[in-house]
């Protein structure tokens, strides 16, 4: 089944909330996935290293984690099934007519998604008592995290080849494509990425949010602050190594000034978390993580922009096709309105002077050269053969060495014929 | 001085990499970015709107190596007296006048100068590869940029794809 006969093409209108949509939908997206991604991560490596060193922090931890994060159906499909469905919605209807087959891709990205996020909520369950469901635990949060990576995988791959049109009409399926160095750089990024605002949002969702979750013991906080204070800031520090290596190997089709601006500015903004997590991490002012999360959050939107930037930049013709697309279809459909209603049946007389002056005045006036021969030299041998004049209109040829060639202006038969009409009537009053 | 040491140690390494970036983006501005021309030719204009056909103004393309620019009398058959009025225009009558050519800025430039690559439009175009396949939807440009990476894996994808020739010779001279 093609996928891509599911998309209507898109109106203007669509087009513009499409491109918005995007960004919007990714800074809820991305930032959910990566948690989803980090919180098992960390609570899988944390009950490992707690059973192997038989340290109680460590495997409350992993259990106080997972049941904080991965817990909640609601989350689950409004912060990530939904997102992931609405921007397969709003980049097929982008890449609408390209040999980019971005439905077929992000359906399997979903598929991924939604299964590691379903064997998070197992973990979720079998987190409950940790103790006696460990095996169950380390399977599910296993697999969750393996799915979850291949879903993060799959996404960062087809937006990647969004940013090369030359390979669209040549990839049928986009897994050769994830062994590419851009995608490899960026899928680096996302597992840095996903550990270092897991941490931030550990830190604030247990010492900032509606002031701090009271029930957090002394030495689980204090194993909080250390452990993924340290890991945010170190993280946070290694992001910018990323970010500069993907705009090196980045296609150059893609960059723009403003990819570049965004990206420092993702870099400045991530300087401000590192030095909060430093304060909070020296001086124990946990209650930083406040501002630490809502920052980290601010610099996601900026490195999201630079992707949107790179992307808007690769396929700038393609959205301009679909909207001068969308621009004629629509004056196609008032015509179709306005025919079935009854004003307007075919050409007119005010269609074709409408035409004339958009398309032909550049070039023709009646009773001068301009670039073409003046009308009321040419129209006297179409006088009672309309049908000739429209067919040269359609499909114009030199016949006078001494004008230049008119173009074929890719008039449709309606128009060409109304344009006929109109400049025989002027001539017909002219002539009287 | 450790309290300011490690700070300022944070700051210094996050500023360093945009100091990356803006080397970069400069590399990006001098060398790769689409160039300035000397007049903004708008191709959605004449290609676009107007519908002229690359070979209109592009009149080498299927005769020999290089497509060429147009000569300015094929601009002056139409802007001897059509949008005279219009800045961009003024600037092309200028260069008519003075008898000057026009410095266009070339586009298409990534072939290595000791690639020895010898690209021809000529068997391109007359085997039927449309100019959208390497040069992108031009109809929607004002000046022209580069869309395609144009390295070999570009065209041997191509070639391979459309069963043309993929050795060595066809390409390296």
């Amino acid at each position: 089944m093609n996928l891509e006969s599911l998309i209507a093409q898109p109106r203007a209108d669509h087009l513009v909330i499409a491109e918005y949509l995007t960004v919007i939908i990714s800074l809820i997206f991305i930032p959910y996935l990566a948690i989803q991604f980090g919180s098992l991560l960390y609570a899988f490596t944390l009950n490992l290293r707690g059973k192997a060193n038989n340290i109680e922090t460590d495997i409350k931890a992993s259990q106080d984690i997972v049941r904080y994060f991965n817990g909640s159906w609601t989350q689950i499909i409004l912060l990530g099934v939904l997102p992931l469905i609405v921007l397969t919605i709003a980049y097929a209807q982008m890449l609408y007519g390209t040999e980019m087959q971005v439905a077929k891709f992000f359906l399997n990205t979903t598929i991924f998604t939604f299964l590691g996020l379903f064997f998070a909520y197992l973990s979720y369950r079998s987190a409950a008592d940790i103790e006696a469901n460990e095996k169950s635990f380390r399977i599910a949060a296993g697999l969750a995290q393996t799915f979850l990576f291949l879903g993060a995988w799959g996404y960062i791959g087809t937006t990647s080849l969004i940013l090369l049109p030359e390979k669209w009409p040549y990839v049928h399926t986009v897994i050769p494509f994830l062994f590419s160095a851009t995608v490899f750089v960026r899928l680096i990024f996302f597992v840095f990425y996903a550990a270092a605002i897991t941490a931030v949002a550990i830190l604030f969702f247990n010492f900032a949010w509606s002031g701090g979750r009271e029930e957090l013991d002394e030495k689980l906080a204090d194993f909080y602050r250390r452990f993924f204070g340290g890991n945010a800031l170190g993280l946070s520090m290694a992001l910018p190594i990323f970010v500069a290596w993907d705009l090196y190997i980045m296609p150059r089709i893609a960059k723009s000034a403003a990819v570049f601006n965004a990206a420092i500015a993702f870099i400045l903004v991530l300087m401000l978390v590192a030095l909060l997590l430093y304060y909070l991490i020296k001086n124990k002012q946990v209650k930083l993580s406040a501002s630490a999360f809502p920052l980290f959050l601010v610099a996601t939107l900026f490195f999201l922009l630079s992707h949107y930037y790179a992307q808007g930049t690769a396929i700038q013709e393609q959205l301009q096709f679909l909207f001068v697309k969308a621009q004629e279809i629509e004056q196609q459909v008032q015509m179709q309105r306005e025919a079935a209603q009854g004003e307007v049946a075919g050409p007119t007389l005010a269609m074709g002077e409408q035409v004339y002056q958009k398309r032909c005045v550049a070039c023709h006036q009646f009773d001068k050269r301009v670039v073409g021969p003046p009308h009321m030299e040419i129209l006297p041998k179409y006088v009672g053969k309309q049908e000739e004049l429209v067919k040269f209109i359609l499909n114009p040829t030199r016949v006078n060495p001494d004008y230049p060639p008119m173009p074929n202006l890719g008039l449709s038969k309606t128009e060409a014929e109304a344009v006929a009409m109109y400049l025989l009537e002027e001539y017909q009053k002219r002539t009287q | 001085m450790k309290d300011k040491l490690i700070p300022l140690a944070i700051i210094g390494h996050f500023v360093s990499f945009v100091a990356i970036v803006v080397l970069l983006a400069w590399y990006w501005q001098n060398y790769l970015a689409k160039p300035e021309q000397p007049i903004q030719f708008p191709h959605n204009v004449h290609a676009g709107n107007l519908n002229l056909d690359c070979q209109f103004c592009h009149q080498y393309a299927d005769k020999g190596r290089f497509a060429t620019v147009p000569a300015m009398k094929i601009c002056m058959d139409c802007h001897q007296t059509t949008a005279t009025d219009r800045p961009e225009v003024q600037k092309l009558i200028k260069y008519w006048e003075n008898k000057e050519p026009i410095p266009w800025v070339k586009v298409h430039t990534r072939f290595r100068k000791n690639s020895n690559v010898g690209f021809r439009h000529k068997p391109h175009i007359r085997a039927g590869v449309d100019c959208a396949v390497c040069h992108g939807q031009v109809e929607m440009m004002t000046t022209a940029r580069m869309t395609r990476t144009m390295d070999m894996g570009f065209c041997v994808q191509c070639h391979r794809a459309n069963q043309a020739p993929t050795d060595c010779w066809t390409c390296h001279q």
